[in-house]
């Protein structure tokens, strides 16, 4: 447990003044909050001793009493905001080094890894941590100043009586021990419950479609009925163990009370103890219910932030992309976008075949290649390693004569840009999409002049504001077509001396695909451009064409010389003409 | 309307439900609320009688120190008593709660479930699983803590007062005067903790979207090296969620002991006008010691109270949600004398079809065509002209605005919806499978299909394929949205799910991407299996499928341009044949 609170520690020194002073503070509120009863029982005792000429001295210290509460309470209100308040801090600092470090993650992870267990790590798995080692700890020390000074404020009055109260205190701390890891288990069941309910009825409405077509919503009905039954039963389970544990707290914490008046109570009328410190003692045991509860509870909570700070520190453990290989020497003067590929073979972790095998040809620098092939063939696979998102094996992808598995990958990407298949676009402004692509400010005439090339500036005309309009859920829902335009301006506005296209204009009819590719043929003479499509007219125009099937390369030549040679190509290819002049006829 | 707006009234309709539960946890908490009275009583009996000896104790019991032992007793009965008010209290009003959350959480999806296509188009997946969840739980809250807490809470309030009243009208004002103070903190309380929760939740949410965001637009990230950027504005993020934070800690740290040390203030004042009163003898000990007790009861409330009324008003919110989705009336009914559909043979028939999905824009102008019982109609046509909602028609998604479409010669209003549906099976381009298993993906969780009925369909439709590969078999896990499944793969198991529906009419709608040439072998192998003895109406994109169609509609801008079988259309020497032409030449 230790071990994995270590990570915590680095963030200690920054919040050193607060927490310094904040621990002041817990002494200070926590030993005005004891002095204060034996105040108000003096009052008493002064009332009981003196009679009506005592009257005076009482009332002031029945005032005394209300001044240290009140200083006690602006201690707790200090003690609070400094420590809890530092603890927020820490846990965003933590939050930002996990993120920073998830950023630096290889692509490899996020295969295995799904997006909901990244939030959780860095939402909820971080606030366990924070709790625990913020309001928790507080509370540890709080009860370790409160409890012992109590108690020997207490002992002081009346040994005997200290000993009976405490009894049924101490009990508080195994009765939240039993209960209190039980409740957390139930707790998390009804969490379960409510996690698998919800994915059920969203998967009922995105299925909604299927479910009436096959007029299955009886079947729905059912089992989510069965689901919301279940999670009923199992918040009624926790509703149970609580009301036993409330109940329990009841009668501990007032049995300690009742201690007080029959035992205290005697101890009064045997003249051992003065009347006001009866009630002293009345508060002390009102005083010491809640340390009682948040001992036990607190112990709990610190073994769910122990799992929580493992989890966490696993994705710390996961080692960060490989930037540099054995030979930082190898790294171009300047890419022109030479490519050669020699019997590339690469499989995906866990898979069962070879997603590339034995995979050669070249370009060279400023031509335009167009690599085609059925859904799965291994184009993206190429893609991905070629920028490196998985390493390539050594020896087999050359750019401009050198094995990019030992140019320095920033170097390496640098050399790109890229147009990727799903038209992820942040939810922003356009123009902060396309700044993406440019360190600094973006030059709002290249912005245009970039979104001309890629057809969407009569687009753009019509959407509210501009370059300034929000894309996204929160924002103007956009086309599939015009997602892609906005991604293909965001590329051709990085200067990188190598394009990749992949699949990015599927979603635009075939005519203004031709007249994009129309604008875009400047931009891919100025560079070396590498275009993959499911629609072959868009690699009509490459100098070479390479046609993948299942990992293997299956014909290579121009888009005549693969027309000509009646294989896939010519055959899909017919296919879409088919297709193109249904089209036509709209 | 006027419900929807006003929802609390509505929403406490729904007590009478459950009118048992809900006068039972009246009963336990009226109850409840009267048995803590008795404990601060019985100390004032006990302080008066025995202890102090003034001979206030209560009558029946000895007043020496043999009395004092009854009176722990009868505090440890009253707290016996108490907890299992309160236990009996937070069982039945969390029951009373979760129970009508569950009929209504039932009730509004089976409300969903009875909606049309044309709602699900118009309603986001998330909106709908946020009313059957979230939504709810604001509602059960309410029922559970929000309504019967605020009940409790003031009552405790009232009762406790009125016992100060009768213990020491003078003294009772001490509490009185402090009361103002107490409204003013609680009122500022709950306008700053609304606030900042509000603003807590928004950031929040903000913060959860840019990191789903950020870690599915990964690969953009490193693609386009914007590293330092993303982490710069998840770091924004970080410190906004954080700052939020830091309002909810300074307002928690301040409302706390500012409650104390009005309690304290109350106690000190009860001390101030009361020392006189003992020394006269118009106030006992006794007395002071309930005063005490009581005023400490009675600031318990004041904490919970402001967090009630806040869920009262979320609740109202979801209230006005919820009855807007209950309020909706589906678009299509089945009229009060609707026929089954059991025996129909599947004959389908348009007569002058004309339909939009918004007025306006038809997209059928006039359609009429025929298609026997077992025959197969291929469409063809450009996107846009009208085929896929000739599909939605015939599964009557959506209803015809004119014309008629005949089942059998019986319009399609005329049956049962479910019942229609169920003899109509749609494989659709893009398929959905759900979360479960394969099993549960093929037979749509319907456990009247048999294990051996779906193994039995994925031989014939050569979906057996696809299970060699998988351990589990039919029990692997498919995950959501099929995204374990290749695109080939998913077209195979939508076939399965279709022949083990064995409908009378089979509504496909063709693939138009590439899949690898083996899998699509496979696919048409399968298509001729699933076709055998059925209706079928696809919309084709392969020249072989078009081919062997009973019936070919050639459609254009919604209407039927050319129609007949393959030969006949190439006799004709349309359209269809210049195509047919196109497609054979290359």
């Amino acid at each position: 447990m230790r071990q994995a609170y270590r990570r915590i520690l680095r963030y200690v020194p920054r919040y050193r003044n607060a927490l310094l002073l904040g621990a002041l503070c817990v002494v200070a509120s926590r030993l005005l909050m004891v002095y204060a009863p034996r105040l108000l029982g003096r009052a008493v005792n002064e009332l009981e001793a003196g009679g009506a000429a005592a009257v005076d001295p009482a009332i002031r210290t029945g005032w005394a009493f209300l001044g240290v509460s009140v200083a006690a309470g602006v201690f707790t209100l200090a003690m609070r905001r400094l420590l809890v308040g530092a603890s927020r801090r820490a846990a965003r600092d933590l939050q930002t080094d996990l993120f920073a470090h998830v950023e630096r993650l290889p692509a490899r992870f996020f295969d295995t890894t799904r997006t909901g267990d990244l939030l959780a790590r860095l939402t909820s798995d971080v606030e366990a941590v924070r709790f625990s080692l913020g309001p928790g700890l507080m509370y540890v020390a709080s009860t370790l100043v409160l409890f012992p000074t109590a108690v020997a404020s207490m002992l002081d009055l009346s040994g005997a009586l200290t000993l009976a109260a405490l009894g049924p205190l101490l009990a508080i701390i195994a009765v939240v021990r039993v209960l209190g890891p039980r409740i957390m288990r139930r707790t998390r069941a009804v969490q379960d419950r409510g996690g698998r309910l919800s994915a059920r009825a969203q998967e009922s409405f995105a299925g909604a479609r299927v479910v009436r077509a096959y007029a299955k919503e009886p079947v729905e009905v059912a089992a989510f009925e069965h689901e919301n039954e279940g999670l009923v039963e199992e918040t009624l389970a926790l509703a149970n163990t609580r009301a036993v544990l409330t109940g329990a707290l009841h009668v501990l914490g007032g049995g300690a009370q009742i201690v007080v008046l029959w035992y205290g109570g005697s101890q009064v009328m045997a003249g051992a103890l003065e009347l006001g410190y009866l009630a002293t003692f009345m508060l002390y045991v009102g005083m010491l219910i809640w340390p009682m509860i948040s001992v036990g509870w607190v112990v709990s909570s610190f073994q769910r932030s122990a799992a929580a700070m493992e989890r966490i520190d696993e994705i710390f453990d996961v080692a960060a992309e490989r930037t540099l290989l054995a030979e930082p020497g190898v790294e171009p003067e300047r890419v022109r976008g030479g490519l050669e590929v020699r019997g590339l073979t690469f499989r995906h972790g866990g898979a069962a075949h070879d997603a590339l095998h034995d995979v050669s040809f070249s370009i060279d620098a400023g031509e335009t290649l167009g690599l085609v092939g059925p859904v799965g063939a291994g184009k993206s696979t190429f893609l991905a390693l070629l920028t490196r998102t998985y390493d390539p094996p050594a020896g087999a992808i050359h750019l401009d004569g050198h094995d990019i598995a030992r140019i320095p990958v920033e170097t390496l990407r640098a050399a790109f840009a890229v147009v990727p298949q799903d038209a992820f676009l942040f939810s922003t402004t356009i123009e902060r999409n396309l700044a993406y692509a440019v360190d600094g400010a973006l030059d709002p005439s290249r912005a245009r002049g970039a979104l001309e090339l890629a057809g969407l500036s009569s687009d753009l005309e019509t959407f509210p504001k501009g370059l300034d309009t929000v894309v996204g859920e929160r924002g103007l829902q956009l086309s599939g077509g015009q997602k892609q335009r906005v991604t293909i301006a965001r590329a051709l506005l990085r200067e990188a001396p190598v394009l990749v296209l992949d699949d990015c204009l599927s979603a635009v009819d075939t005519h203004t695909e031709a007249r994009i590719l129309e604008g875009l043929r400047t931009e891919m003479r100025r560079r070396t451009a590498i275009v993959v499509a499911h629609r072959l007219s868009t690699v009509r125009h490459a100098d070479r064409i390479v046609v993948l099937d299942g990992g293997h390369v299956a014909e290579t030549g121009t888009h005549e010389e693969l027309v000509a040679s009646g294989g896939w190509y010519a055959q899909t290819y017919a296919q879409q003409r088919l297709e193109a002049e249904l089209e036509d006829l709209a | 309307m006027s419900a929807a707006r006003h929802p609390l009234p509505r929403l406490l309709a729904y007590v009478g439900r459950r009118p048992g539960l809900v006068a039972l946890s009246v009963v336990t908490m009226v109850a409840g609320a009267g048995v803590d009275l008795l404990l601060p009583e019985i100390v004032k009996r006990a302080v008066d009688g025995p202890i102090t000896g003034r001979g206030g104790g209560f009558g029946f019991l000895p007043d020496g120190a043999d009395g004092l032992p009854w009176y722990a007793l009868g505090g440890a009965l009253v707290l016996v008593l108490g907890a299992g008010l309160r236990a009996a209290r937070a069982i039945v009003s969390v029951k009373a709660g979760r129970i009508i959350g569950m009929i209504l959480r039932l009730e509004v999806f089976r409300h969903i479930q009875r909606q049309g296509m044309r709602y699900f188009d118009r309603m986001p997946v998330g909106v709908l699983t946020t009313r059957v969840t979230g939504d709810i739980e604001a509602v059960e809250e309410f029922f559970s803590s929000g309504v019967a807490a605020v009940f409790h809470d003031v009552l405790k309030l009232v009762l406790i007062l009125v016992a100060l009243f009768v213990v020491n009208a003078q003294l009772a004002l001490c509490v009185v005067a402090v009361l103002p103070l107490l409204v003013v903190a609680g009122t500022i309380f709950a306008r700053r903790s609304r606030r900042d929760f509000a603003r807590v939740r928004t950031e929040v949410a903000v913060s959860n979207a840019f990191t789903t965001e950020a870690i599915t637009g990964m690969d953009v990230t490193r693609l386009f090296q914007r590293r330092g950027h993303a982490i710069a504005r998840y770091g924004d993020h970080a410190e906004d969620l954080c700052s939020a934070h830091l309002a909810t800690v300074r307002n928690f740290a301040l409302f706390f002991p500012t409650v104390q040390a009005l309690a304290a203030l109350a106690i000190t004042l009860v001390v101030h006008f009361g020392a006189a009163g003992i020394g006269a003898g118009t106030f006992s000990y006794g007395e002071f010691f309930q005063f005490y007790l009581l005023i400490n009861l009675f600031f318990e409330p004041i904490r919970t109270l402001a967090e009630n009324l806040n869920m009262m008003l979320r609740a109202q919110v979801s209230g006005e949600r919820l009855f807007e989705v209950i309020d909706t009336p589906p678009e299509i009914l089945d009229a009060p004398d609707a026929k089954d559909a059991d025996d129909i043979r599947g004959a389908l028939r348009f007569e002058d079809v004309h339909f939009a999905y918004k007025q306006g824009e038809p997209v059928l102008r006039g359609v009429s065509f025929e298609a026997p019982a077992g025959s197969t109609l291929a469409l063809v046509g450009p996107t846009g002209a009208g085929k896929s909602s000739i599909l939605n028609l015939i599964g009557r998604f959506y209803d015809v605005q004119d014309g008629r479409v005949l089942v059998d010669g019986v319009d399609v209003r005329a049956y049962k919806r479910r019942a229609l549906r169920a003899r109509i099976a749609i494989v659709l381009q893009d398929v959905f499978l759900f979360r479960g298993s394969v099993l549960d993906n093929v037979r749509l969780f319907d456990e009247t299909i048999t294990r051996e009925q779906v193994a039995e369909a994925m031989r014939t439709v050569h979906a057996d394929g696809i299970l060699a590969r998988l351990p589990e078999g039919l029990d692997a896990p498919v995950e959501e949205r099929g995204a374990n499944f290749s695109a080939g793969e998913r077209q195979l198991l939508a076939f399965a799910r279709a022949l083990v529906h064995d409908p009378a009419i089979l509504v496909l709608d063709e693939a138009t991407s590439s899949i690898d040439t083996a899998t699509e072998l496979l696919i048409q192998d399968a298509l001729e299996a699933l076709r055998k003895d059925r209706t079928t109406i696809v919309v084709a994109h392969r020249l072989s499928t078009i081919k062997t169609a009973d019936r070919i509609l050639v459609m254009r801008r919604g209407e039927i341009a050319e129609e007949g079988t393959h030969e006949e259309l190439l006799a004709a020497g349309g359209l269809y044949r210049r195509l047919y032409e196109l497609q054979v030449r290359h």
